[in-house]
């Protein structure tokens, strides 16, 4: 499914649960879960799950009388576009200098990275 | 503004000269001495500049500015005490400003922006193994303060950033227990050294210095050094297998997290010079010096050259020194001139007009006596209740005593409220206050006079001259300096 739009931070909360935990999930499992950050209310929790079918995000169940959840779209995806998005480039890490980082890997091709591998080897006997 | 700027580009051309110094000297050094060392020039360059203010007063080093500078610095010390004038110094330090303040701005902003996207998409690391890791590592390393660790799956490298609420961000779950300790020792070591607070002190200078180059240099050369820092630590001690091991683990973040370079990035591949370096440093097994006996020396030798960039006394100095500490004597005859500039208008001398016999001075209206507003004053003339025959101080002091002098010169005019004290205007009045008889005759009405009714009157007085009044009360004018007063005196 073509993912476009960015979701609000709450409900990407949700679906951060959802995708991390074995699906189809029910309201009251996720609440849990949710609360371990800080607490939750059921009913606006309800309205932002529903809010996310709208969206195509997620597709409703039962399993006896509870409802239950399932992501429609992955994760994978979704960070994917998030990333490519124009306010996630400015967000990037490459933008902000105050981050101390392993290495910094902006300009770095297939062919460097040969030569580097190339350069551990010829050190072996040092 | 103008006098910081004016320090600042003093600085400037010292400590860049300092710091090319370093940037040469550091492909020499760094074989067999410690980055470390380094580090703490980096940030003393760093806060000089962030700080342009004079140090010493006196050194060896003189700085001349050139003869244009010269003459700008003296306007700029009188325009701390003038208005400003758009002189070409003004302007610069005001584009210098500004381009701080937006520099200083997008970064934090950026800053800001970056922080949210990891609360957003980061999350809490779900591979026991690595939170494990994560925990012992945190603990051996003897780290007090709280960082916490997430997993950031859009970040291409991993990271810790924070100062209040610091944490360790994992681009990947999935690491073997080996990168995963490798990965996290680094992050871990940068926290406990506070390159983070480092880089901010970097930041900052490069903010207020955005015109110098070479700090954008130094900013460049002290990322590198905190990094082989770092590396240094996690491989102290370790055989060549692990050193080995280290700079894969590199490598492989690298590949996996590549982004979006192709091959069509241009030569200058600063990327890639760094982490050639850094493996060079990391496989190098011989045992690196200190440095710190050489560090001595060569600080040492900066500072004795003048490398702290004080002010030379002389040109330079005395101009901007007075932008500093403003001499009070040279405020007050700025004051004073300025005041004296306008039109004196009524205005009675400053100096005294009289030291009386006791010492004090008479230069301003006592402040004791209380002459009260117009309406106070009944049509008497007098505020009731109040008594006037003792008016002090004028009865009784010595000075007074047969100083009921005459004027004998031309006409004193002005208006009369009874009781009020009024601006006087005399011609030739000298320093003694005079005296002139005067009844007011409140029905009387005089040629040329304006009655305005009320308690309010204008007449035109000639000294000496009686006045009757209706309900005949004699009041006398007494006039000073500081103007003349109606004081009524007993029939």
């Amino acid at each position: 499914m073509q993912v476009t739009k960015r979701l609000p931070d709450t409900e990407l909360e949700i679906m951060k649960v959802i995708w991390a935990n074995p699906s189809p999930i029910s309201t009251n499992d996720i609440k849990i879960i949710l609360e371990r950050e800080r607490p939750w209310n059921t009913a606006p929790l309800q309205t932002l799950l529903n809010r996310l079918i709208e969206r195509g995000f997620l597709k409703a169940g039962k399993d006896g009388k509870r409802k239950t959840y399932e992501p429609l779209v992955d994760e994978e995806s979704y960070l994917a576009m998030e990333n490519k998005s124009f306010l996630a480039r400015l967000n990037n890490n490459s933008v902000t200098k105050l981050v101390a980082s392993l290495y910094n890997s902006n300009s770095i091709t297939e062919d460097d990275l040969e030569d580097l591998r190339r350069f551990i080897s010829n050190h072996t006997e040092e | 503004m103008e006098a910081l700027f004016l320090n600042l580009l003093a600085l400037t051309g010292p400590v860049s000269a300092l710091i090319a110094l370093l940037l040469a000297i550091t492909p020499l050094m760094r074989r067999s001495y410690a980055a470390k060392w380094r580090q703490y020039m980096w940030i003393f360059c760093a806060v000089r500049l962030l700080f342009p203010v004079k140090l010493f007063s006196s050194s060896l080093y003189t700085i001349e500015l050139p003869p244009e500078s010269a003459a700008a610095a003296p306007s700029s010390a009188a325009a701390a005490i003038t208005p400003p004038d758009f002189n070409p110094l003004t302007i610069l330090a005001a584009v210098w400003l500004f381009g701080a303040a937006v520099f200083l701005t997008a970064q934090l902003v950026s800053y800001i922006a970056f922080r949210h996207n990891i609360k957003r998409l980061g999350a809490i690391c779900s591979n026991e193994e690595t939170v494990k890791i994560f925990t012992v590592s945190k603990a051996a390393m003897g780290i007090k303060g709280k960082i916490s660790l997430r997993i950031c799956r859009t970040l291409k490298s991993p990271m810790v950033t924070g100062f209040f609420n610091p944490v360790l961000l994992l681009p990947r779950e999935d690491y073997g227990a080996d990168e995963a300790e490798i990965i996290i020792r680094h992050e871990l070591i940068h926290f406990k050294k506070h390159h983070l607070w480092h880089k901010l002190l970097l930041l900052l200078t490069k903010s207020v210095s955005w015109f110098n180059p070479f700090v954008y240099a130094m900013f460049r050369a002290a990322d590198k050094d905190m990094e082989l820092a770092c590396d240094d630590e996690v491989i102290r001690g370790s055989d060549y297998a692990f050193r080995r091991r280290y700079c894969e683990t590199i490598l492989n973040g690298i590949h996996k997290e590549r982004g979006c370079a192709n091959a069509l990035t241009t030569c200058l591949n600063v990327s890639k010079k760094t982490l050639m370096d850094r493996f060079g440093n990391i496989l190098n097994t011989g045992v690196k010096k200190n440095g710190v006996i050489i560090c001595l020396a060569v600080s040492v030798s900066l500072i004795a050259g003048g490398a702290l960039v004080s002010f030379a006394e002389g040109r330079v100095s005395g101009e901007l020194s007075e932008a500093f500490d403003y001499e009070p004597e040279a405020v007050m005859d700025a004051v004073i001139n300025a005041a004296a500039a306008q039109p004196p208008a009524n205005q009675p001398d400053k100096e005294p007009a009289a030291v009386y016999p006791d010492g004090h001075g008479q230069s301003e209206p006592d402040a004791d006596i209380d002459y009260g507003a117009a309406d106070e004053y009944d049509e008497a003339g007098d505020i009731p209740g109040r008594v006037y025959d003792d008016p002090e101080p004028y009865e009784n002091t010595p000075a007074y005593e047969g100083a009921e002098a005459y004027v004998t010169e031309p006409e004193v005019s002005g208006e009369i409220r009874s009781g009020g004290t009024q601006p006087y205007s005399s011609s030739e009045s000298g320093g003694e206050p005079e005296y002139a008889d005067i009844s007011i005759d409140e029905s009387r009405s005089f040629e040329g006079e304006e009655i305005t009714g009320g308690n309010s009157r204008t007449i035109t007085v000639e000294t000496g001259e009686t006045v009757d009044s209706g309900d005949s009360f004699t009041a006398y004018i007494h006039a000073d300096d500081n103007g003349y007063e109606l004081v009524r005196t007993e029939e």
